[in-house]
């Protein structure tokens, strides 16, 4: 049998490569900067160079992106246009019901002028008045939440009652099943939620937000975040310490909800 | 034969590698430079014995070089001398085709190969200005051209730079 001879493949080629080889293996298992720079030096060379191969498998790569993204603004577009006709039958539905859209909140800003912190009314003095149209049981709060309601008003000044006032109560909301309960504040700008049943289940961080039921304050206005939940066996609420999300300190100015 | 080839050639390597250890060095912007006579006898193996030897007998050199002197950088030298063995090993293919001068100009880009590789891996990472990069790269391989240079006039009566 004849023994086949790959051209240009013979010992010294074969020497060179196995030397080289063992080289580039000793000079790479060193860990040298010069080795380290050299590596990366080389990596991005060899990126360079497989640019046009990464490049042109890149493009197939796309090309089914795109297919499943048309495909994807296909089913988009069809669930647009089934939310659009839902859209439509909601606002007949409301039209048949004479269900009234809820009001965006219309408020002012106070500066705040006096801080009666040592009166046996946790209060603040707020610099507008009947002449700007406060009137009593207003809800004050600031960009984070609430904050508390006017009790007296002046011409040009009004009393605010805080949060962290002792006979202050506000109904809330809380959890996603949105379960009732009554702030009541306790020291600092902490205080309890009573009234929420054992079962509901609520997690730590969760904001309880204004009922609404109240004549006073509009839903939906950030009170208070759950600081820690206490279940008690012989106790059919749960046991909810909570901490004020309007802050008290270094108080300048707040909104008066008209 | 073959066998009293290599112990020959290993005889001779270790007679070279023991006077390259006593070669003065000189220092050149901060960097020591010594002139490199293996380089010198890798070229005498590849004019005489060819490309398997000068390519073995390279890569032992370098390594024994690394070892020896960066060990931080072991496998550079042998990388670099490796290479080139495989160019010096030519020169048996053209020993009788080749003229002197096209044979000297042939063995002095292969120094500045060697060296130019040599001195990439080197400073790979150190701030240092192209020009003194080619510099010493010139240098280094006009120092050893010219001292194959002369030990062909005084030893070898010609052989290599032979007209």
């Amino acid at each position: 049998m004849p023994r086949t001879r790959v051209p240009f493949i013979n010992k010294d080629v074969l020497a060179l490569l196995l030397t080289l080889f063992l080289s580039v293996l000793l000079l790479f298992t060193r860990t040298s900067p010069q080795i380290r720079l050299l590596k990366l030096q080389l990596s991005q060379l060899a990126n360079t160079i497989a640019y046009p191969v990464t490049w042109y498998n890149q493009v197939f790569i796309i090309r089914e992106k795109n297919k499943l993204l048309k495909e994807q603004l296909i089913q988009f577009t069809l669930m647009n246009s089934e939310l659009e006709s839902y859209l439509q039958e909601n606002i007949r539905l409301k039209e048949m019901l004479n269900f009234i859209k809820s009001q965006p909140l219309h408020f002012k800003t106070a500066n705040v002028v006096n801080h009666n912190f040592g009166l046996p009314t946790n209060s603040i003095t707020i610099d507008i008045g009947e002449k700007d149209g406060v009137v009593e049981n207003l809800t004050i709060m600031d960009e984070n939440g609430l904050l508390g309601k006017t009790i007296q008003v002046g011409d040009q000044a009004a009393l605010v009652q805080l949060i962290t006032d002792k006979n202050f109560r506000v109904s809330v909301r809380i959890g996603k099943d949105r379960a009732l309960g009554l702030f009541i504040p306790t020291h600092g700008k902490y205080g309890l939620l009573e009234g929420v049943r054992k079962s509901m289940p609520l997690t730590e961080g969760e904001i309880a937000y204004t009922s609404g039921i109240s004549e006073i304050y509009p839903p939906n206005i950030p009170v208070a975040r759950v600081v820690s939940i206490k279940r008690d066996e012989n106790n059919p609420f749960q046991h909810i310490v909570v901490e004020l999300v309007g802050s008290l300190e270094n108080l300048d100015y707040v909104f008066v909800i008209l | 034969m073959k066998y009293k080839v290599a112990l020959k050639i290993v005889i001779m390597t270790i007679v070279v590698m023991c006077i390259q250890i006593f070669i003065p060095a000189f220092n050149f912007y901060n960097l020591v430079i010594v002139p490199d006579i293996l380089i010198i006898f890798l070229t005498y193996i590849g004019f005489y014995y060819g490309r398997f030897y000068v390519i073995i007998l390279g890569f032992i050199i370098g390594i024994s070089q690394d070892f020896i002197t960066q060990v931080e950088l072991m496998g550079a030298m042998a990388f670099t001398k490796s290479a080139i063995g495989f160019g010096l090993g030519t020169l048996v293919l053209y020993r009788n085709i080749w003229s002197g001068n096209i044979r000297m100009l042939f063995i002095f880009l292969l120094y500045n190969i060697h060296f130019l590789i040599y001195y990439f891996i080197k400073f790979s990472g150190v701030p240092i200005s192209s020009f003194i990069y080619i510099q010493v790269i010139l240098i280094h391989s006009l120092l050893s051209f010219a001292i194959l240079f002369v030990i062909d006039k005084s030893f070898f009566n010609n052989k290599i730079t032979l007209k």
